[in-house]
Order: C-alpha cells, then structure tokens, then sequence
C-alpha cells in the first residue's frame, strides 16, 4: 500500500546543517523611468531580503513562493549561480565566498541542480549518454566503457533504459527529459540537490512518477534535497520542512505537516486557502485580495500588510522579525496564530 | 420545463492526415445549459484545446471537423466564414491561457476593447463605445476603470491582464464562454481571485461556459459538470461531484489518486503506468488498454463507447458498463 | 436527459469497422507539398555540391586539365572564335588578345578566386569565431574592447582598407587576401557573440555551469557546435563574396597581379575586346556565377545537415 503517515527522516539532532543561508539577499539594480534613471538614480529590485535557514544532511527541504518571493534567486544562490549581495551560503560550514577557485570546482560537485524546463535544461544537440556523464568527465578521468557502464545505472536509477543512451532529448517526452536531468544531477554524486520546480511543466500522471521517484532517491541515498516550488500540494508529498517566502523574505519555517494543517503566518493561511482541491463538495476558495507587489517598491514595515486581514498601523511601520515558535517552528508576524 | 443546452456537440470528429495519424478527437459530444459550467479535463494531448477552438471555428485548417456543434439551434459547422467571424466575440467568446500572448501589447487596453465593440456593433457613439469598455472592467473588479484604458498590457500585473481578457470576453454579453486553462498561468492566490469572478460572471450574466483545465481541482471549483478526455476520446462525463466522489473510469481514478494534496496525510501518489500513446498509434480496443489495471481480454478488441449510466454519468468502459 | 438533442448511445447504432491494428511508430507524415520541398532541397545540395566540386577539382587538378599553357601568348592566335561558332577543338573556347587559350586561363583563374575567397573566408571564420566567443561569453571589459575595435573597422570603406594593404605591401594575391579578411572578420565577430550571448543564458549552459564545467570547456563542447550551423552558413556566402570582390579587386589592379590570372584578372583585360572575343568576359563571369550559386546551393543544405538538433520541439502542442 506504501501509505505513510510519518515522513522518514534521516536527521539527526546533533549533526552539524549540511546547508545554512544566512542573511542572504541578493539586490538587482534597476533604472527607474524618467530622468532619475538618467542620473544614476536607481531603485534596486529587492528579490532576496535577509533569508537565514538550515538544512541538515539528508533532510528534504522546501521553499515555497509565488512570483516575487525570490525562490528562484535563491536557489540560484545556494547552488552558487549567482553572487549574493549580502550574506553568505555555507556548506558543511565553510561558505562559498571564501573558497579558492580548486576548491570550489570540487565545492560544486557537492551540490546539483535541476531546472525547471525539461525542454531548455538538456543540450539538444547532445546524446543522453554525454548529458548524463557530463558531471562524471569533468571531475574524474574515466574511461569510455567505464563512463557509458556508470551513465546506464544512472539511468535505470531514475527509470530509464539502456537503450535510452544514444538518443537526443527531441526524442523524449516532457517527463522523461526530467528523469534525464536527475540522473545527470545525480551522476556528480551530490550532497545536496537543489530542484527549481522540477514537475511544474509536466502533467499531472506524469508528474506523481518524477515525484515518487524523487522519493525514493531520496529515501534510498539519504541525499539532502532542496525542493523550490509554488506547488504546496506537491511540496507536502516530498518535503519533510518547509520554508513560506513573500517578496523575498521567509515569513514561516517549520515541520510540513504542522505548517500547513496549522499556519502561523496570514499569508500561509491564505495560500493554503486559496488552493482548489478536486472534492466532491470543496469549500469556497476565500482568495486573498490584491495583488502582489512589484520587488522594486515593496511595502513598508511587514511586506504582506496591504493584503493582511489582521493588518495594524504597527505592520505598517515595523517589520517583523523571524522567531522561533517552539516544536522547530518559525514565524515572522507581529500577530501570528496561536 | 427543461431548458435546452445552448451549446451541444454531437460526435465531433477531428483529423489530419487519416493514414498516419489517429484523429485528434474522436466522437466528443456534450451539451451545456446556459447559466452553467461544463468542464472539460485531461492531460496535455487529449483534445480539449482543440475541441474548444473547433468551437470557435478557429482549429487549424489543415484539420478536418466532421459531426455537429450547436449553438443556440444552429450547426456551426455549417456556417459561412462571415457569420462564423459575427459570432466570435459576440455570441461566443474565448479566454486564452497567458493574455500577456492574448493582447496586443502596442495597442492600449482601451484601444483594444473599443476595436472589439466597434467591430461588432458599429453604430455606437465613441462615447457610449467607452462607457460600455469601463462597465467591462469594474464588472471585472479592475478600479479606476478609466484610468486602465489608457494602460498599455506591460503596464498591469498577469492577475489584472487576465481581468482583462475576461472583460473583452463578456464585453458583449455573449452566450459561451469557452475558457482554455484561464488561470494556469497565475500564481495561486490570483488563481482564486479569478476563479471567484469567473463564478460570480456565470451566475449574474446567466453565460454558459466551458471550462478546460487540466487541474481538477479548478473544475471542481466552478463546473456542475465535466467530462475526462484521454487521447482525443471521452471517457467519462457527467456531475462533477459525483465524478470526483466515485470515479468509475480507470484513467479518471488513476488520475484523480495521481493529484498532489495539501490536505491528506503524507501518502505515496498513484502514478498511471506508461505515457499516453503517440499520435501515429492506432487502437483497434480502448485506447486506455495498454495502461489499464483492470483491463479484460474484450478490452484490446472492442473500443467502448460512451453510454450513459444513470441520468447523470457516462462512461466508455466495459468494466463499468458490462456490470451495469 | 429525454430531450438531449444528441443522445449518446444507450444502445450502439451500427458499431464501426474494427481499425486494424497499426502500431505504426513513424514520424507524423508531412503534407504532400512539405514532401516535394524536402526533396528539392536535397536535390539543390546535390547541384550545389557538384557545381562545387567541378570547382575545386579545377582548382587543385587545374594543371592537368588545361589543354594549353594559360601564359603562353601565341600572337597569331589572336581571338580565334570558340568551338561553336567557326572555331576548332584546338581553343574550344577560342583565344584573347594575347593569343592566350580561354579555357585555360579559366582554369587557371579558378585556382586563385576559389583559393583565395577559402584562405580569406577561413581566417575571418576562426579569427573572428574566436573573438565573438571571448566577446559574448566572458562580456565586461573583452566584449567593449572587441566591439569598439569592430565599431572602428566598420566605420572605414572597404576601399580605404584595401588600399592601406595596398600601400605597406604593394599589389598582390596576398594585398587581396589580407584585406578581404580584414573586413569579413567583423560578421563573424558579430554573428557570434550575439548567438553566445543568447546561449549563455539558455538553462543547460546554466547546468553545465553547476555542474562545475570550466567556461573555456562550456565554450567547447556546448557553444561551438551550437553556433557552428550560423557560422557555417554565413561562410558559405561569403565564399561567394570574397570571390566577387577578389575579382573587383584584381579588376581595380589592386589585387592579382600579371601572369598570374584570376577570374577578376580576366574580366578586367578582356573589358576592351567585348566585341572580338565575348567569352575573354563570359567564360570568368560565368565561373564566378555558377560557383557562388554552387556554394550557396550547397550551404543552404549543409545548415540543414550539420545541425543535428534533428526532430522540433512540438511537445508542447496543445491539442
């Protein structure tokens, strides 16, 4: 039947966080319209805000977000894609920024991403077989025989065949492509895996077997996973923790289960509330008004406070800041649930 | 007193090139009232977009559309190009998925608007031409209607640009609205402000639409009634929560234990074994056989067609329709 | 539903046909116009391949294949006509103003303006694929450099850069070479950066990146075979091109100089004798001709074979 109702967890207690963000932002700069962008006025485009959270060996993390939350961005700079502006990215407790380039070539295999567009991540002029080995050439010296023998148990892992090896990604559907692009991801060996919305473009069917099969990777090789995604239903399957962005900044972290039976943060209760279930009878969606704002000009105070049915003139002013809620939790909210 | 469906297609039949390829759609009929929501779900591949641009007329020419499509009395089919192009916008209209594709992004929204009343009704004044345009918006919960005239597409959100393309829909009050994946490409909490319009519009303007998604989950929310495609058939239709309470088609209850939730426990999600058959591949059974758990030897011979159950379901199975 | 205007069927009318069973896996069959365009396509590689071949075989078995010494000036020889029109096989093409053989001459002039336009098009090819590699991967400093130095070169005519050559090294095949090369490079340049700088952000170079792959591998193994198809057709129309202006610059006296001939050369001394012997002109114009369509024949072609991003992206086909 394969039902559980306590997700495994492979964390210890007392391990040191395989990852931890902290104070991380990353500022784009922009030119504003009319002659302040002329003169050098620019408002900068705030995608991450000051983001501190951990992720320790073998947990399966999630990051959840709509358009403006920076999730992407943030991933980018955990796989380090991109340079934040402030703050660092730690691995095993030695930051990127402080590597020197040998190191961090090795640095890197520790961490593999998979992208979102299974049509745009997969060289299409490459054959499975050099897509899949690429992160095998470029850290080992390895043989032809030998690479192509660990490239086809790469592929049987995520459910492809042999076969599948001399073929060019045009040949392949949607889902298959992704399954190429884990085995790759998984072929460096790494100790984390950064997945940017992995399932999002593939249908529904589709989507539960990368699921499953993400699952089961992650329960047999205990592989720490970083799972962004707007998608809170799939995020509940796979993630063990979650983190809730908006505008950038992280206004809830804690166990899956707990964060979304019980929100702390309006915003997590208005996500949750706005998601159409196929029940028979489901409930009316109460959708959360306005919309979102652009990262160039946030609100004031508590990003969320237009929109925030328990808004005071204090969420107004003041920001809040993210404390700890007891049982692991999370919040940033001048009035959360209690 | 029954009122009769304002929109039926019997047996609608769409194909390319018959040799190589199975038609797109095969033998799709349904009705909606007016005043009522039908959605029409399944994955990428099974026809309900082009079932739903044959609506309109607008399925590529290369395609072939044989059966009978209804509305308001009259075969579409057998309408002149002309009065093809008289009905769209007006007696039927359509919302596309990304309107940031859907409007013209040199021309301003009011610009755009005006263009579509104009062509349909010319004899209006340009002043009544705008009153009407800004009724469009707020009715659409845009504020400061006219002000948004004068915005260009690039200058307002994806939720707001979506408004927009609702409000050309319903400018003049049509019929059916064929709506294909309206909300698929908002983020979640725009989704539900859509959705709520969308089944505020159906019941003030008494409009019958047709919804296609793909998630069920926005079916579930606004359509009284819905009908599972796979590889261009029906497999089953009828009363959305009846469906979703006891899905009786294979695919419909592979599908429907496949969705993600963010309500039920922590469970391993079903996955339907195999892909959906390519277009060059011919079945002379079910077109489910091959990926059918429950599939029975009279399954690979005949094709099962879609009968009715009980006054509220269909199913094209002969699992389920054998035991009936 | 009594009164549905289409009632399914409760009981099946007339069951249809069984279809037979087809599992046909074969690429969805394209319109009978498609068809014929795919075919003729082939067959305009095929011409242009063998037009092309007829050149280069010229070019390098030239030696073998002129009846008579293309210098050798035979005065009484003077415009003997071609073959068919009172001529003999002797000088199937007849003779010029110096007695020289035409056809000769034709031959020998192929192995300069085919030389030549190869030895400019492949130095601009990989001097200016290098830049526009360094240009649009690395950007910063190197791409402003590079673009300002090409902002330059395009700001001068073709004409003054010739002539500048023309100043330091005096006439000759390698004056035409060197300042063909010098202004092509720049398309290249051009053509290049622009495509790496949309591939850099295409999300398997992001990949490769993550994977740890070095920038200069990346160019390597993921950017060159992708530019490569451009690169190739641009190069194929600039044979033609190079050929064209060698011969207008051995026509302006700037380029090939006497004996030696080329194609140019011979349009240039044969100007003034239109009327005694046309084929002095018609024999090198139509050398020209025939090779450049016979390149660009055979580029349209290989820009479809080269690349083998064979099958399109129609996946997301919505039906």
């Amino acid at each position: 039947m394969g039902s559980e109702s306590e997700s495994t967890s492979y964390v210890r207690k007392d391990q040191q966080p395989l990852l931890k963000v902290t104070g991380l932002q990353k500022y784009f700069s922009t030119t504003s319209k009319g002659l302040g962008g002329m003169f050098g006025r620019s408002l900068p485009l705030r995608a991450v805000d000051d983001v501190t959270f951990e992720v320790m060996p073998g947990e399966v993390f999630g990051l959840v977000g709509e358009s403006g939350s920076g999730k992407s961005t943030l991933g980018s700079m955990v796989a380090h894609l991109i340079k934040p502006t402030a703050g660092t990215v730690e691995l095993d407790g030695k930051p990127w920024s402080t590597l020197s380039d040998r190191e961090l070539g090795a640095k890197r295999r520790d961490v593999q991403v998979v992208f979102q567009n299974p049509y745009g991540s997969l060289d299409p002029r490459w054959t499975v077989e050099k897509i899949v080995g690429e992160p095998i050439v470029t850290y080992e010296r390895i043989g032809r025989r030998a690479l192509r023998e660990r490239v086809a148990e790469f592929l049987l892992a995520v459910g492809l065949s042999v076969e599948h090896l001399d073929r060019l990604p045009s040949q392949f559907s949607g889902g298959q492509r992704q399954r190429v692009a884990l085995a790759r991801a998984l072929a460096g060996n790494p100790r984390l895996l950064v997945a940017d919305e992995p399932v999002s473009a593939l249908d529904v069917s589709v989507q539960a077997q990368v699921i499953n099969l993400m699952r089961d990777l992650h329960e047999r090789q205990s592989m720490a996973m970083l799972f962004i995604s707007h998608n809170l239903a799939v995020v509940h399957h796979l993630c063990e923790r979650v983190g809730i962005l908006y505008l950038g900044k992280l206004v809830e972290v804690g166990p899956v289960d707990v964060v979304f039976s019980s929100p702390l943060h309006p915003y997590t209760r208005s996500l949750l509330d706005a998601i159409p279930e196929p029940d028979p009878h489901p409930s009316r969606l109460i959708p959360l008004k306005g919309e979102i704002p652009s990262p160039i000009a946030p609100p004031s105070g508590c990003h969320f406070h237009p929109r925030c049915i328990r808004a005071t003139v204090r969420c107004g002013e003041v920001a809040p800041v993210i404390t700890a809620k007891g049982g692991d939790r999370h919040v940033a909210c001048h009035f959360p649930t209690d | 007193m029954m009122i009769p469906p304002i929109l039926s297609v019997c047996d609608l039949t769409i194909s390319f090139d018959k040799k190589r390829l199975r038609d797109a759609v095969q033998g799709v009929s349904f009705s909606v009232k007016p005043g009522e929501a039908l959605g029409l779900a399944g994955e990428s591949g099974c026809g309900k977009s082009i079932t739903g641009l044959s609506i309109m007329g607008l399925a590529p020419k290369s395609g072939k559309v044989t059966g009978k499509i209804e509305f308001d009395s009259e075969n579409l089919l057998d309408f002149s190009p002309k009065r093809m192009r008289k009905i769209r916008g007006a007696g039927i209209a359509m919302i596309f998925q990304d309107p940031s594709n859907t409007l013209n992004p040199v021309m301003t929204i009011g610009a755009q608007l005006a263009e579509q009343l104009r062509w349909h009704r010319p004899e209006l004044t340009k002043a009544q031409v705008r009153e009407i345009c800004e009724q469009a918006l707020e009715s659409v919960g845009i504020s400061s209607p006219r002000e948004r005239l004068s915005n260009y597409p690039h200058e307002i959100s994806g939720g707001m640009r979506q408004r927009v393309a609702i409000a050309s829909a319903i400018l003049l009050s049509p019929k059916l609205i064929i709506a294909d994946e309206p909300t698929t490409a908002l983020d979640v909490t725009i989704q539900a402000q859509i959705l709520e319009l969308i089944r505020d519009l159906k019941s003030t303007l008494q409009t019958a639409i047709v919804l296609i998604s793909h998630d069920i989950g926005v079916i579930a929310q606004i359509c009284e009634n819905m009908a599972v495609m796979y590889a261009g058939t029906i497999v089953e239709s009828g009363v959305t929560s009846k469906i979703l309470a006891a899905p009786l088609h294979p695919y419909t209850k592979g599908l429907l234990n496949a969705v993600p939730s963010v309500r039920s426990p922590n469970r391993l999600l079903e996955s339907i074994s195999g892909t959906v058959p390519p277009p060059s591949q011919q079945f002379s059974g079910c077109i489910f056989y091959d990926r059918c758990q429950f599939a029975m030897p009279e399954c690979s011979q005949i094709n099962p067609k879609l009968l009715h159950i009980d006054g509220e379901r269909s199913v094209a199975c002969h699992l389920v329709t054998g035991a009936y | 539903m009594q009164d549905d205007p289409c009632p399914l069927p409760g009981v099946p009318a007339e069951a249809p046909a069984a279809k037979a069973v087809n599992v046909a896996t074969l690429a969805p069959a394209a319109s009978k116009l498609r068809r014929v365009a795919i075919q003729l396509r082939r067959k305009n590689g095929m011409i242009g391949l063998i037009i092309v071949l007829v050149a280069v075989i010229a070019a390098l078995f030239g030696d073998f294949l002129m009846p008579h010494d293309p210098v050798a000036q035979i005065v009484q020889n003077r415009f003997l006509p071609p073959v068919f029109d009172g001529g003999t096989w002797h000088h199937v093409l007849g003779s010029d103003n110096l007695g020289r053989d035409i056809l000769s001459r034709t031959i020998a002039g192929a192995r300069v303006s085919v030389g030549v336009s190869l030895i400019v098009v492949a130095c601009a090819l990989v001097v200016g694929t290098f830049l526009g590699l360094v240009a649009g991967y690395f950007g910063g400093f190197l791409d402003s450099l590079i673009m300002r130095i090409t902002d330059f070169e395009l700001s001068l005519p073709f004409i003054l850069i010739a002539l500048i050559f023309l100043a330091v090294l005096g006439p000759g095949a390698l004056t035409a070479i060197l300042a063909l090369a010098a202004t092509l490079w720049i398309n290249y340049a051009r053509l290049v950066r622009a495509e790496v700088m949309k591939l850099r952000t295409l999300e398997y170079v992001t990949a490769a990146r993550s994977i740890g792959v070095g920038p200069f591998t990346i160019i390597r193994r993921h950017l060159i075979p992708a530019i490569l198809p451009p690169v190739i057709v641009m190069a194929t129309l600039d044979l033609s091109w190079a050929m064209i202006f060698e011969a207008s610059l051995s026509f302006l006296g700037l380029g090939v100089q006497p004996p030696q001939t080329s194609w140019g050369v011979m349009i240039s001394e044969g100007r003034g004798f239109l009327t005694q012997n046309m084929w002095i002109v018609l024999a090198p114009s139509l050398g020209i001709i025939f090779t450049a369509m016979g390149i660009n024949l055979l580029g349209d072609f290989l820009q479809d074979a080269l690349d083998s991003e064979s099958g399109s992206n129609s996946e997301g086909a919505e039906l």
